[in-house]
This record gives C-alpha cells, structure tokens and sequence, in this order.
C-alpha cells in the first residue's frame, strides 16, 4: 500500500468511509432538563419571587381595600330619637264635635332631619291623619251643601283615636332617592326629579317608583315611667294611640323616630331598600342580599 | 484618505446632532420614535381617523387643566361650592381655566362616541383589532366615571341631586348594585366622604386607568396599524378578481400556444377546438 493511499491516514484528513462516532450509536443521557415535572433552580427560584411578590402585593393591597370599600358596608346604626312632646304632632284629634267639612282631621308635620349636607333636603313628614283617607265623605252628585254637611258632621263625630294612625314618612323618593315634598293641596308627596306621586300616607299613585315611600318607626312613650330595657325591646314602653291622645298634655309624653323601613303597596313592612328596588313581585328576587 | 469634513458644518447643528446621537446612543429613541411615527397607512386613511387623535388631546387638557384647578379646588361640603365660585370669579382666567375643563369635559364625551361610532362602521375592531376595540371600551367606560365624579363636585342643589340619582341607578343594579352604591357613596347616605372619594377617584384613580389604558390602546394601534376602510377593501377585492381573471386568460393563451386548446376557454371543450 502507497503512503499516498487515500484509504489509510488519519481520519478526517483523508477521504474515505467515516469511522468516527455516530448520534446514532449514543443513546441520550437522562437529563432532567427534558422532565417537565423536574423543579429546576430557575424554575423554583422564578416560583419564589412570583409567589413572594404575590404575598407582597396582598400585603398592601388588603388592608387598602378594606379601608376603601370595606367601611361603607358596615350595616346602619339605628337609635331612638326624642323629637319633642306628643302634643306637637297629635294636633287635631278626635273627638271631632261640629265638624264641617273645612275642619282638619289631623295634620301633617315636617322635620328636617340633620343630615350630612345642610343644603340637603332631608326630612321626615308625620302624618297624623285617617288610616283610611278614602273613607272621608266627598259630596255625591245630586247632594245639597246642606245634607253634606250633615253627613259630614255625623261621620266625623263617630271617628275615634282607632280610626286615626301616626306615621313618620322618609322623603327619599323610592325612585332614584330625590326629596319627596308635601303637597298641602293634594294631600299627596310629589317628586321634582322623575314625577313620582304619592298620597298622604305614602302609597304610589303615579310616575317611576317601585314600591311606596319609607316610613321610620315612631313612638308615643311616658317618660315619667320607668321601663327595662327588656320591655324597651318588646314595646311594652309603647302608649297605644288613644292612649297618647288622651295624655298628650303632659309634655313627659314624647314622640320618638326610630329606624327605617321600606313597605309593600299593601303596607307590608320590609328590611330597609335602597331606591329603585321593589319589595314585591317577581323583580324583587334581584336584590337577594339586602 | 479618510475625510472627517462631513455632516453638517454649522456648530449649532453639529452640537444638536451629537446630543441626539448621545440620547440615541443610550435609549434607541429614533428607532422608537420611527416605529411610533412613521408608520404606513392605508389608501382612503381621512379626517375620520383623527377623532382617536382628538379624545387623547382632550384628555391631555382635561388632565392639565384639573391639575391646575386642584391648586384652588377644596373637596370639602363647607368650602367646596366656595372654592368653585372663587375659581370662577376671582382667580385670574379661573373662569377660563374651569370653563375648559367643563366644556372639554362634553367635548371628550362626544368626542369618544364619535370615535367608536367611527370605529364600528368601519369595522376596525375585527380580527386582529379585538383587544384594541375591548381597551378602546375600557376607557368609555372610565369616560364615563370622570363625568359623573366630576359632576359632585361643584357641590351645588344640581350636582348633589343628579349624583344622588345616579348612584341609585349604580345601586339599582342586580345583586351587586347595593354594594356598589353603598361603596360609591361611601356609605348609606351622601356625606362629606362622599365628596373627598368622589375627588380622589376623579383625579388619581380614572385618569391612572386611562393614562395606563390609553398606552395599551396606542401600543394596539402601532402594532397592528390602522385599518383600511371598508371601501378600500371592497376595491382590493375587485382588484384582486381581476387580476386572478387576468391570470387564468393569461395560462389558457399559454396552453393555446403551446398545444390544441386555443383562447377562449369557454368554447373548449375536450381539447377539441369547437366553433360557435
């Protein structure tokens, strides 16, 4: 054989078939970096940081949080509030002897309530009046002014304090929330904002709203009387209406306000609502947590 | 020979050249710069694309503007309905400054429904513009907030009621609507929170959201280009029939030449040459 036979040499400076290593005589080492389950330092270190970041951010984040939207939904703090002798509110009481048909049959009073905002218009109306407004007499067709006021007379010489009721009306529109006002002529609540109509005791009779307007819970109570506060709490301190008309000369007896609460058309109390939501009917299920 | 007597001979420009090429050096802003402004757009591209343009600039002045009527403003239910009537009346061009953050304020309103309005008779949020049209409703959204929070705040019997009334429309809403009005109001009832929350998320949490969300909308818009109009691409299409018909006429005269089957290909049937 020649020195110059391209067939003998070193591999790779001479032609001929290749005897060096092939991929194919190798079989792969194991390595972890194929395993996607294998925890590399990278990856657990990557983990860390992303987790210790997380615990960082929650840190700073919670207690923010709470301090933005978790104090706005603390529940409300109701307390009984003396608004003055029961005789400022139960004027013109029965027994009605000589009525006419000018005569008053109870009366509203408007309390302005001290709000957040004194510009605010915010008040509560107390409507000492008729349970049933619609039982008043209106004269018929062919009557004489004579007759209607002998019919007048003799219905509202036979009302007692049982015909006769004292509400404390919230003027937030059950609406959107706008001020409610009085309206002396039609003995009704009307709305500037969206035209809502009430009648005296509350109850929808045009416009927007959902249900009728809130009403706070009152009280005629003797303070000269000593009650428990286990009494208090079972409204045993309570004087019925009769009761209070019978004894509202003494200043000791006082009208108190207490909580809020919405009712249904048919007067039906209910947790307090805020506007636009009904009480009743199938709509009402939207606000399952109120 | 290497010349070094090139680029510009007067030493102001020389200097402004080697500034910019130090800041280029470091922070690839002409690169940057390029791809944010020097972008291509299509054929039919009008006065309609600007609106976008146009709400961000609102922005710009709503966000001046409030920056400097913050200096007199005093968020608080004693002094704030004070403080406006004092911008207005006695601050030099107070009256100027807070009536273009007022009207701006409409403007941006308008402004933004136009764009979307815009937007989607063009059709520019289909495929691949959805996260641009989805950031896009985003910042109508927060829109929207910055005019209601900035409503309260002048204070008055107006602002205090429509605001009353609009978060019972919050607080109307199913099952959360409660929540979100007692956290609106900060509470049960309108109060002085209510005021300071509503002036905090007024001017630093909306405009932090739509600064953030105006970036995201821009880094779209460059990604992905503005979109041809509609009309352009009914022309593109017809263009692009035309030219496959061309195409096809072109590859039967060639068969013709070459073999048997001659122009037109109508008439050609089993490679057969049949007369009309």
């Amino acid at each position: 054989m020649a020195e110059d036979d391209p067939d003998s040499g070193a591999p790779g400076t001479q032609a001929g078939p290749y005897e060096g290593p092939r991929a194919t005589d190798f079989t792969p080492e194991a390595d972890h970096s194929d395993d996607p389950g294998y925890i590399t330092r990278t990856r657990f270190l990557a983990t860390v940081a992303i987790a210790g970041g997380g615990i960082l951010t929650a840190a700073i984040l919670v207690p923010v949080v709470g301090f933005a939207v978790a104090n706005p939904l603390k529940s409300e703090q109701w307390r009984w509030v003396d608004i003055g002798p029961a005789s400022d509110f139960l004027k013109n009481a029965p027994p009605y002897a000589n009525a006419t048909p000018s005569t008053k049959i109870g009366e509203v009073t408007s309390l302005a309530v001290a709000g957040t905002n004194p510009e605010a218009d915010r008040r509560i109306y107390l409507m000492f009046g008729l349970v049933d407004p619609s039982a008043k007499p209106i004269p018929g067709p062919d009557e004489s002014t004579a007759a209607f006021n002998a019919r007048f007379k003799a219905w509202a010489a036979g009302l007692t304090a049982a015909d006769m009721d004292a509400l404390a009306i919230w003027n937030r529109c059950a609406h959107l929330g706008c001020p409610v006002a009085y309206a002396a002529g039609s003995q009704g609540f009307i709305c500037p904002c969206h035209g809502g109509a009430y009648d005296s005791r509350g109850l929808v009779i045009g416009g927007p709203p959902p249900r009728p307007l809130d009403r706070l819970d009152v009280k005629i109570v003797d303070q000269s009387q000593q009650y428990s506060a286990a009494d208090v709490a079972s409204g045993k301190d309570r004087l019925s209406l009769q009761q209070a008309i019978a004894t509202s000369s003494n200043p000791k007896v006082r009208m108190l306000v207490g909580k809020a609460y919405s009712i249904s058309a048919e007067q039906e109390p209910f947790p307090l609502h805020s506007p636009g939501e009904p009480v009743t009917g199938t709509l009402s299920n939207l606000y399952p947590f109120v | 020979m290497t010349t070094k007597d090139i680029g510009p001979k007067n030493p102001v420009e020389k200097a402004g050249g080697q500034v910019a090429d130090y800041v280029d050096e470091r922070s690839g802003v002409k690169n940057s710069g390029r791809w944010l402004m020097f972008r291509n757009i299509p054929a039919g591209t009008s006065w309609f694309q600007t609106l976008g343009f146009t709400a961000m600039a609102l922005f710009g002045m709503q966000a001046i503007t409030g920056i400097i009527l913050a200096m007199y403003y005093k968020p608080d239910p004693n002094t704030a309905f004070g403080s406006i009537a004092h911008i207005t009346n006695e601050v030099t061009w107070g009256w100027m400054v807070r009536g273009m953050h007022k009207w701006g304020a409409s403007a941006m309103i308008v402004i933004v429904f136009l764009h979307m309005g815009r937007v989607f008779i063009w059709g520019a949020y289909k495929y691949p513009r959805e996260l641009t049209w989805v950031t896009g409703a985003m910042l109508l959204m927060m829109t929207m907030m910055m005019g209601l929070t900035g409503y309260l705040l002048v204070w008055d019997q107006k602002a205090y009621w429509a605001t009353v009334v609009a978060v019972n429309i919050f607080a109307s809403a199913p099952i959360l609507g409660p929540y979100i009005g007692d956290i609106l109001r900060a509470g049960p009832e309108f109060g002085p929170d209510t005021l300071s929350r509503f002036y905090s998320i007024h001017m630093l949490l909306i405009p932090g959201g739509i600064a953030t969300f105006i970036g995201l909308h821009l880094y779209f818009i460059i990604r992905l280009g503005i979109s041809e109009p509609p009309w352009a691409k009914r022309a593109l299409r017809v263009q692009r029939d035309e030219e496959d018909a061309r195409r096809k006429a072109a590859r039967n005269r060639d068969a013709g030449l070459k073999g048997s089957v001659s122009f037109p290909p109508a008439v050609v049937a089993d490679g057969q040459e049949v007369s009309r």
